[in-house]
This record gives structure tokens, sequence and C-alpha cells, in this order.
């Protein structure tokens, strides 16, 4: 994606320089406020505004979560990435939006982009 | 399913008691009684205060009865659905509801043993519509399993019969999976009915200071099974067992949607909690709970009873009388709410249709 | 010095949690930004958009928006690894020039704690001292 311009639809955040993997930055970009997440499986960006009641999803905690295997035995999934938001506890899948336990309800997720070294995410 | 319009309660194809009780005295079961049990309750010394601790049900509280009428003999009973237009009927235990109340284990273990040997001798007829439900004592898992799979192929059984919640682990906790593992191999569907002088028992303090019938039957009958439903589905046990079904009994039904909400709504946030589960929990109640009809608040606001009934799913709401108790309601009072409300073949359904389909008749 | 109300075009929506805060409002009329932010909302299933605010109440991007203007800046407010209460940072052009503090109201919008002119002086000020 370097040496590419970013379209026009894409609204820089910030340098990769910045922050580390397991890192992420909350930015308000023309007013919407946007988490940008650093994993291992790359850059991921979520509202800040939990779809429930409006509450500052991503400045709760990202962590793991209790699963259960298809035998129905506990487990502790590490692959998946999720936030939890202050004010209920929801929790979303970072990378996806998806909320774990109501898949009906998804938090909005946006294309992050690197060009040169600096993030842009795009609406 | 009828294709005829059902016009009134006499058109309705069959209907299936799912709840009426049995009178049966302790002494009715001593006969059945395994060895050594019955040498003990029988012996010459059984009565003195320093014997064998084989406590008795304690049944002291408010808000038991029996009612006007019982109906004790196969005779009796054959009147009443005659009576009441019933084609097939459940006969469910009276007394027996109370195990939670004998104190020692072994004894109502004995007990539920010898319900299943008395009703089986003494009522059951499929020939004649009388069907029934074995019991059984959870309090030792394994056991209780082995008798679930020894009446589970009796004709005439159509299901196991749970009392009220105890002081023991909640019905939901892993060590009764052999009970559900029974179930699921014999077919039998767990039907749970709670008794509001056992819930005294076992929750002494707070409905000592209840001091009215009242108010014993208003709040014991939803709250206990309220108990059991949350313990089962919090628990796992229609994830692990999903080809179970279960019926609750007797509580009244305006309680049913607002606990599956109230259920989604903590799944919401708390689904660590219950991490086995792969649904909201109101999910499993749609797909394997039943409810049974007796008594109904509200009849006399027959769009309340239509709009419960709706939340719910009339295909997972089954009829029942509660004979002889004095919530017993005449079978028709429920056929005059459903009417303006529902089709012929929801009617049918609620009426004996779907208990067809969910227990062994 | 004392503290303006905040003008009218900062008003809606109004205070509080109702379910129709534009009611009554020509989105038309508002500023593009906040009409772009509105319809984002709409469009991803999201509660109404509040729009952050200083503690006087006036818009944060309002202000923010007017400086930029007049200073030829760009003005960004960010939190590296934020956590509930934590305050932002402050960037002009890209430079850090201060923090603030910050929080979501129960009311669904973000408050800036800080008001519009402290806002203002800080901005001028850190530009003063880097011209």
């Amino acid at each position: 994606m370097t040496g590419e311009s970013p379209p026009s639809n894409a609204h820089h955040v910030g340098s990769t320089a910045e922050f580390d993997e397991g890192d992420h930055l909350l930015v308000e970009v023309e007013g919407i406020e946007i988490a940008v997440y650093n994993t291992p499986n790359g850059y991921f960006a979520v509202s800040n505004y939990c779809v429930h009641q409006g509450g500052p999803l991503c400045e709760g905690p990202v962590t793991g979560s209790l699963s259960s295997d298809e035998d129905g035995i506990l487990c502790y999934d590490e692959d998946t990435q999720v936030v939890r938001c202050p004010w209920h506890g929801w929790e979303f899948d970072i990378e996806s939006g998806e909320h774990l336990s109501r898949p009906s309800y998804s938090q909005p997720t946006y294309e992050v982009d690197v060009h040169d070294g600096e993030l842009y995410v795009r609406w | 399913m009828s294709s005829q319009s059902v016009r009134s309660f006499h058109d309705i194809n069959q209907v299936v008691d799912l709840d009426f009780h049995l009178v049966e005295s302790e002494s009715d079961l001593v006969p059945y009684l395994e060895s050594p049990f019955q040498e003990m309750i029988t012996r010459s010394d059984a009565a003195d205060p320093d014997s064998y601790n084989t406590s008795k049900f304690f049944l002291d509280g408010i808000g038991g009865d029996i009612g006007p009428e019982a109906a004790p003999t196969t005779a009796d009973i054959k009147e009443v659905m005659a009576d009441l237009g019933i084609d097939r009927v459940t006969l469910n235990p009276g007394l027996n509801l109370n195990l939670v109340t004998v104190h020692n284990d072994e004894y109502a273990s004995a007990l539920a043993s010898a319900y299943n040997k008395w009703v089986t001798d003494t009522f059951l007829d499929p020939s004649e519509g009388l069907y029934g439900t074995m019991r059984f004592c959870p309090r030792f898992p394994e056991r209780a399993a082995e008798e679930i799979r020894k009446w589970g192929d009796t004709e005439g059984i159509v299901g196991a019969m749970l009392g009220p919640p105890s002081f023991k682990d909640p019905i939901g906790h892993p060590r009764f999976d052999p009970i559900y593992e029974a179930l699921a191999d014999t077919g039998l569907p767990l039907l749970m009915h709670n008794s509001v002088l056992s819930l005294q028992h076992v929750f002494p303090a707070p409905f000592e200071a209840m001091n009215t019938f009242m108010e014993a039957r208003a709040v014991g009958h939803p709250m206990g099974q309220m108990l059991q439903f949350t313990s089962l589905l919090v628990n796992g046990v229609p994830e692990r067992f999903p080809d179970l079904d279960f019926v609750v009994m007797e509580s009244g039904l305006g309680w049913i949607p607002f606990m599956m909400r109230r259920l989604d709504y903590y799944y919401s946030s708390r689904r660590e909690d219950v991490a086995t589960l792969t649904k909201p929990p109101s999910e499993y109640v749609d797909d394997s709970f039943y409810f049974t009809t007796q008594p109904i608040e509200g009849t006399d606001d027959p769009a309340y009873v239509q709009q419960v009934i709706e939340w719910i799913g009339a295909e997972n709401v089954m009829f029942s009388s509660d004979y002889p108790h004095s919530d017993f309601d005449y079978s028709d009072a429920l056929y005059n709410s459903l009417r303006e409300g529902f089709d012929a073949e929801a009617i049918e359904d609620v009426y004996g249709a779907t208990a067809m389909e969910v227990l062994d008749y | 010095m004392d503290e303006e109300p905040p003008p009218d075009t900062d008003v809606p929506p109004s205070a509080g949690r109702g379910r129709e805060p534009y009611s009554g409002v020509d989105i038309k009329e508002l500023p593009t930004w906040w009409r772009h932010a509105i319809e984002h909302f709409e469009a991803r299933g999201l509660n109404a958009y509040r729009p952050a605010r200083f503690t006087d109440g006036t818009l944060t991007r309002r202000v923010a928006a007017e400086l930029e203007a007049e200073l030829d800046v760009s003005i960004t407010l960010r939190c590296k690894n934020a956590s509930v209460g934590d305050d932002w940072t402050i960037r002009v052009d890209g430079d850090p020039v201060g923090t603030v503090g910050r929080h979501r109201s129960k009311e669904g919008h973000t408050v800036f704690e800080t008001t519009a002119n402290e806002f203002r002086t800080n901005i001028r000020d850190a530009l003063g001292e880097n011209r």
C-alpha cells in the first residue's frame, strides 16, 4: 500500500511508529471518536460509541475471553480479542465488531490503511 | 390436527390434562417400600422417639391444600375426566411432591421408588386414558438415573417428575447429569412441579414471616420455578442435552416472558458467567421448555391471557386442570380466554396435540 | 472574563437522553461536519450522534475548526491506550501542546474538561511560544 496516495475518504489518525503491537490509539476525527488497535493480526478500527447506549466502548479493557470448546468444556480464548464496554460490560470482537453473546448487535468498525507508515481510517 | 373449526370446547379433538393430582398418603406407599425400609417403618418401635430416624414428611406450613373433592380411586378419576371432557389424564404425585422435606436421604429415595410401584400398580391404564409421571429423588443422582431407566419404557409412564428446589445443589448442577443422561436415553421429558409447603421448609425464614395462604401460594410456586428454570439454563443443561424437554408446571404464566427477557438482558453483559451457552437463554426456552396452564392469572382479562401466551408461544403451552387443588378451574375457562386470539390449530395444540408430542403417551 | 453562553448553533441536540435529539431541528442547517456525523451514526445503527462539548457547553469541533481556519493549523485530540478518565493530548500540526481532562457523560456526549476560552488561550499560547 505504500507509494499510492490514500483515497479521499481516508482520514489520517497517526503513524505506525507511534504505537506498538498491543497498543491502541483513540482519536477524534471530524467530531467522531475512533479507536485503532495494533494487534498481531493487523490494525483494526472500532467506533468509540457503544451500539448499546453510546458508552465509551474503546476505553474498556481488551482481553481474551472465557469460552467453551466443541465438547462444552471451559477454555480460554486468546485468539479473539475482546473489548468490554465500561458501562455495561458488553463484549465485542475488535476485528469483526460482533457482540459475543448477541450477534444481532454489531459495533461499527472501519477499514484501516497504511501509507508510508501513516495510518488512515476509511469511511 | 383437526381441520374443523373449533367453536366450542367440545369441538377440541383431544384433550390431554398435564396435571391431575393423586392424593396418596404415606400409608398407601408402605406396602411398596423396599427392604429394609418397609421393616423399619412397620417395626413395633418405629414410632419411638429414639428409633431409626426415618423422619416423615415435614409439612408444617401454610398454603397447602388438597381441595374440595379429591379423586382417590380410578373410578373417581374417570368420573372427573368425563365431567371435564378430558381424554387423557396425567396423574401426578400429591404428597410425594414433598420428598425434599423428608430428612433422611435413604428414606426419601425409597419413597420415590415406592411411589412409582404404587402408581403403576394402582392407577395407570392407557386404554382408559390414565397415564402418569414417575418420581425420582435427586439426592443420589446415579440411583435416580437407574430409577428413570427402570420405568422409562413402562406403558403409561409419560414423564419424570422433579419436585421443589432443595437445600442441596440447584438442579442444573453438573452432578445431576446422570439424571439428564437417563432422561435423554429414555426419551422422557422432565416435569417440574413446586410445592408451597416444601418451599417453606427449604426457605424457612422469609416464608415463616408469611401468615396467609394467599401470600404463600402467590409467591411460592413461581419463585421456586424461577430458581429451577434459571438453574437449568445457566448451567447449560439444555445445551448439553438438546433433545430433552422440560415442562414447568403450576406457577402462572406472566413470569415466563419476563424471565426470558431478563435472562437475555444479563446474558448481554455477563456472558462469561455462562460461557458454555451457545445462544441466548430465551432461545433454549423456545426450543426445549413447555409450560402448563393452571392456574392462569388474569382470566377476567382475556387480552392479557392471549398476550402472555403469544409471548411464550402457544406451541410451548399445555393445558392442565390441576384437579383437585383449589386453584383448579374448569377446562373451558382457559378455552374462553383463548378462542378470540388463537386459531383452531393453536387451540388443539394447547389442549393436547403438543402434549402428545412432548410426553410419552 | 465572563463566560458567554454557547451560541444558538451549539444548542441541539437537546440536553438529556431523549430518543429524538434532533426533532424539530433542520439538519441541513447544521455545519457540514455535524450533519455528516449525524448521518454517519444513523447509517451504522448507532444511537444519535451527540457532539463533544467543553464544560461551558460549546462544541469542541466548532471551536477547533474556527481556530484551525484562523491560525492555519490542524488540531487533533487523541489518547494512546486510553482508559476511562484519562487525559487526552491536544496536538497542533501533529505536535503535542498540552493535555485535557475528558470523559463520556451519561447523556452520551464526550466532555473535554476545559472551557472554550481556556482551550483557545492554550492553543494560541502554545503557538506563540513556538513561533
